[in-house]
């Protein structure tokens, strides 16, 4: 069932155009993600369905009603903001629940309540104390705690782990998974990082500068980005994008970028060719799609390049060369040990590769 | 050879209080890229400030090029600074910022044009040069500090949080940059940062400090794989490391560490260490496991612990299974392809030779003895 839909809806601050035409639905149980970096839109778009701005043009539904013209407090959501608010006089519990209180459940309710979310969130000892006297990431927790508690339609997230240090992060996100797919709470939750967006989302819509890139599950936004901005935000590192124009050589295809050429399979090229208006393409590869042996080979895509740097990141060796004038990064496991300025060859299978239009950025299928 | 040395270095800031930075002993050697890592309040930027000169030492030595440097002021030592908050001149273009520090040396104009031209092209500035900095992003803003960092020849280069600013492509990418300027130019280079992927990926070797007391140097490499300590071992790695707590199994003068219905056999290197620690059948370790040394198999192999499914996580170029065992929760990092739900049945194994121990009292890791 479809809990939240959003019909061409625009945001506009005097000139400015924060949200243009967005479409979305959410279903009932579903968790979905709006992702994008500063200035995309997220919070605003977030706002709008809470009630605290208005929409330019455009129409949201909730359960189906209309709610352009509805007060946040008779929209049944609730909303966790970035920036968080306590009561300072009151303990983290009583923090918590407040908004039960408000519903009318009785104290065994609540109290049972409070415990459950308080434990998810690993608050549950500090449940006694005033605000004053826990740290930031435990704030933001209480406060998260206190959104959750809550009975709604709809639960709206605004990148409600984002201050925590990275272990924690790592922590709740798994913890915040497996609770909301326990629960089965509808959510739209707003981050801009993108294994936030990927572990958590059933499906995710990335935005940027107010303009919807993509809708689709985690699968496909990693491995059919709809255009070089989805491409190059998610995976770490990113995807390479390399800008190049496809030639015939004798009867062999060749991807040149600047003096450098790789090879490419004639049904491919001729495909792709096939569905350009120009010439200029984006090739577009995975770090962990691509392969480096030391030193020269024959018959391998690229047989020979100098190594610009190598970094050793956890368990990888991330190595980079430059082909043309830009970085091409491929991530090794940590065992192959390289240096600045050795030769190394590398090589990659063909439908690993993604393409995009030169011009528009967008993805040729 | 050695390019810096700290000899016991202290930095109390009242007499009394507690120590920022706690009997420090360091040293850099020449064309190193050093890391100074650590949590908030670790104290790895007074060391930098005291390196620096910007504060006093409380008490050691500091020797630069083997000159002590203790009550040199800060323009005398030969050091050049890049700081996380880019202070760059606000009415200066980004090219009269970086010719500064050659300006008030008297350094002839084209010289100073021909070095602008040379740092600004290493860390793709050429193009902004003249804009001032509130013309251009963030990511200018710190790169211009630190082209104004190297511009000039030093003995030492101080780096502070040098990419805290900048979004995750932009820090990638200048990340890259300064390994390869470093490398190429064979700078002597110490780097402050909170972010342990950052020291790993940069530095030769890494410092690694907690509550103003240095835990560890190594490589990357040595801090990854064999951290001395819970807290380099926990502070280090992403995701981070499984700690589980076993009962210690002693038979026929073999070691096995007890994990509810499983027993993990402990390589014959540790026979030794165990012995000084085995106080009977109580006695507890503590276990340590990447995940990316966890794997999933299947219920018949040798070893294999049963456990449930607690969240799986795909993040595009890994999988993230959390697996429940009694009541503990076990990472493992999978390559992408996986999918599990939640509460499924599911079987994991320990890679062996990447078992650490710990020792619950002093917290630090029990080393093999051959």
């Amino acid at each position: 069932m479809e809990v939240l839909r959003l019909e061409n809806v625009s945001k506009k601050y005097g000139e400015l155009l924060a949200v243009k035409d967005l479409n979305f639905s959410v279903e009932e149980g579903e968790l979905f993600v709006i992702l994008g970096p500063s200035g995309a839109g997220k919070t605003t778009t977030l706002k709008m369905i809470s009630g605290i701005e208005e929409v330019t043009k455009g129409e949201i539904y909730i359960k189906g009603k209309l709610v352009n013209r509805l007060e946040p407090k008779d929209r049944k959501v609730s909303m966790v903001f970035e920036d968080y608010a306590l009561y300072p006089h009151l303990s983290v519990y009583k923090n918590i629940s407040s908004p039960l209180e408000a519903q009318g459940l009785t104290q065994e309710e609540i109290e049972k309540k409070v415990f459950e979310i308080a434990r998810l969130l690993q608050i549950d000892g500090l449940l006694s104390r005033p605000p004053a006297l826990i740290s930031g990431g435990q704030k933001q927790r209480v406060v998260l705690a206190r959104a959750l508690v809550k009975d709604a339609d709809v639960y709206l997230m605004d990148e409600p782990i984002a201050h925590l240090d990275a272990k924690l992060r790592h922590q709740m996100r798994g913890e915040f998974k497996r609770f909301q797919y326990i629960q089965k709470m509808t959510m739209v939750y707003v981050t801009h990082d993108f294994r936030e967006a990927l572990s958590l989302g059933n499906r995710i819509l990335v935005l940027n500068k107010g303009i919807t890139q993509q809708i689709g599950t985690p699968d496909e936004i990693f491995n059919k980005p709809a255009n070089t901005f989805v491409a190059s935000l998610v995976g770490e590192p990113p995807m390479n994008l390399l800008e190049g124009v496809i030639k015939k050589k004798d009867e062999n295809y060749l991807f040149q970028i600047n003096n450098t050429f790789i090879p490419l399979s004639s049904s491919l090229a001729n495909k792709i060719v096939s569905k350009i208006s120009q010439e200029k393409v984006i090739l577009g590869i995975r770090p962990f799609d691509l392969h480096c042996v030391l030193g020269r080979r024959e018959n391998v895509k690229v047989p020979e390049v100098e190594v610009y740097v190598t970094e050793l990141v956890g368990h990888y060796n991330i190595v980079s060369v430059k082909l043309g004038n830009t970085l091409l990064k491929i991530r090794e496991d940590k065992s192959f040990k390289v240096s600045i300025g050795e030769k190394v060859s590398i090589d990659f299978e063909e439908d690993k590769l993604h393409f995009f239009d030169g011009v528009s950025g967008n993805r040729i299928s | 050879m050695e390019k810096l040395v700290l000899r016991n270095v202290y930095k109390f800031y009242e007499l009394g209080s507690v120590e920022a930075v706690k009997d420090l002993n360091l040293t850099c050697k020449e064309g190193e890229l050093l890391a100074l890592l650590g949590p908030s309040g670790c104290g790895k930027s007074s060391t930098l400030r005291m390196i620096a000169g910007l504060e006093e030492i409380t008490k050691g030595e500091i020797y630069l090029d083997g000159k002590i440097i203790n009550w040199l002021p800060p323009r005398e030592r030969n050091i050049a600074l890049a700081f996380e908050t880019y202070a760059l001149y606000p009415h200066l273009t980004l090219f009269e910022n970086i010719a500064f520090p050659l300006r008030i040396r008297g350094v002839k104009e084209d010289e100073i044009k021909r070095e602008v031209m040379r740092v600004a092209e290493m860390l793709d500035l050429s193009s902004v040069l003249d804009k001032l900095p509130s013309e251009v992003s963030g990511g200018h803003q710190q790169r211009t500090s630190l082209a104004r960092a190297l511009i000039r020849p030093a003995s030492l280069y101080l780096l502070d949080e040098p990419l805290s600013h900048l979004d995750a492509q932009q820090r990638t990418e200048l990340r890259v940059q300064i390994k390869r300027i470093q490398k190429t130019q064979n700078l002597t280079m110490i780097f402050v940062t909170h972010d342990q992927l950052e020291a790993l990926a940069l530095a030769d070797r890494i410092a690694i400090m907690n509550l103003g007391v240095l835990q560890q140097v190594g490589t990357p490499e040595e801090v990854y794989e064999y951290p001395e300590n819970l807290f380099v071992a926990d502070f280090v790695g992403e995701p981070p490391m499984n700690f589980i707590k076993v009962i210690l199994i002693r038979e026929n003068g073999n070691y096995w560490a007890k994990f509810y219905n499983q027993r993990i056999k402990i390589p014959e290197s540790y026979k030794k260490s165990l012995e000084e620690l085995y106080k009977g059948e109580e006695t507890e370790v503590i276990m340590g496991i990447r995940p990316i040394y966890v794997n999933i198999c299947e219920p018949e192999r040798n070893n294999a612990i049963s456990g449930k499914v607690y969240v799986f996580e795909n993040i595009g170029d890994s999988n993230i299974l959390t697996v429940e065992i009694g009541e503990t929760l076990i990472r493992v990092e999978l390559n992408p392809g996986y999918s599990f739900k939640i509460g499924e049945n599911v079987n994991i194994t320990f890679n062996p030779e990447k078992i650490l121990l710990f020792d619950p009292k002093t917290e630090k890791r029990i080393k093999p003895q051959i």
